[in-house]
């Protein structure tokens, strides 16, 4: 999995590239809690370029989701397609993390 | 640290009496796979999509039953729904929930008390030693569900098999769990394993309503 952080205002979007299982799920988890831990307040995962996540992956979204809550942040997800969206929408995770089209949309609302 | 099918077993003891009274035998058997697999994917073993469960690593957790099912999924070359599993390892529910008995009592948990009943019929009742473990697991679920608070992946697992087994009345009132239903529902969807328990639960039950009704007319 590839991993890229980009600023744009004030908020850290975090694009990641590939699959988010439990190969990838650990260091993805490190990298977005050190950001949190870091004291980043908004957060946006971007899975635009995500084409796979498990269980695994999910359990990350959700860790994060939490601690950046904790600390008084904002995390929000954007660029769910196939699959991914799929597995978002089953699970219910709309109601615990806002989840938007595309960053534009995504960025207009922190 | 206990195992979930641990845990779940001692929600189901009733602290006076020492007896597991609270739920059905069918969902506990169900529930116990679950607890399995969700123990197997917290511990990065196993992974599951809407689609499959697969092995991700076979190297052995320490804990026997986990093991042993570990091992069962890992000599199976083709991929298996979630949903295949709970049912497959349910059949074993009976043997879980002994081996998980007798490691709750060799953990010191629980201890066996026989009883006679009429000084004849000798009955076998499981008081607490330790309710510490069982306290801070009703806690948790309850601050859970009393709160809009995210639940750490763990705590959505032990949500989704307290409700798997119909365990929220021993938590909560029956007025509370009503109306408290929505929340356990949102926590219980976070987790596919949990998904996939309440799916193959749901499913008997209809079919079993399905049979009655057919023997009523």
């Amino acid at each position: 999995m590839d991993i890229k952080e980009n600023r744009v205002g004030n908020v850290l979007v975090i694009l990641a590239q590939g699959r988010l299982d439990s190969l990838s799920a650990k260091d993805f988890e490190e990298k977005v809690l050190q950001c949190i831990d870091s004291g980043e307040k908004s957060i946006l995962l971007d899975f635009s370029m995500i084409d796979y996540i498990s269980s695994a992956g999910l359990r990350v979204v959700l860790t994060s989701v939490k601690r950046q809550k904790e600390k008084d942040g904002k995390l929000a997800i954007c660029g769910l397609s196939g699959s991914v969206k799929d597995i978002f929408r089953v699970s219910g995770f709309d109601t615990v993390v806002d989840i938007y089209t595309d960053q534009e949309s995504a960025l207009g609302n922190f | 640290m206990l195992t979930f099918a641990e845990e779940i077993l001692l929600l189901t003891l009733d602290d006076e009496s020492g007896k597991f009274v609270y739920a059905d035998s069918t969902e506990l058997r169900y529930a116990l796979a679950g607890a399995v697999l969700m123990d197997l994917a917290l511990r990065s073993k196993i992974d599951t999509d809407l689609k499959k469960l697969y092995v991700v690593d076979n190297t052995p957790t320490g804990e026997d039953i986990l093991d042993r099912y570990l091992t069962t999924i890992s000599a199976v070359s083709e991929d298996h729904s979630t949903r295949y599993w709970v049912t497959e390892i349910a059949k074993d529910g009976d043997e879980i929930k002994d081996k998980a008995l007798s490691m709750l009592l060799e953990k010191g948990i629980l201890k066996v008390k026989e009883k006679k009943i009429l000084w004849v019929f000798e009955t076998r009742r499981y008081p607490v030693v330790d309710d510490t473990e069982e306290k801070e697991v009703k806690r948790r679920i309850l601050d859970l569900l009393l709160s809009d608070e995210i639940p750490t992946p763990r705590d959505v697992v032990l949500v989704s098999l307290v409700d798997a087994c119909k365990l929220v009345p021993k938590i909560l009132s029956s007025h509370e769990a009503e109306r408290l239903a929505p929340r356990i529902d949102q926590i219980r969807r976070l987790d596919l394993i949990g998904q996939a328990v309440s799916q193959v639960l749901d499913r008997l039950r209809s079919d079993l309503a399905n049979v009655m009704l057919l023997h009523h007319w």
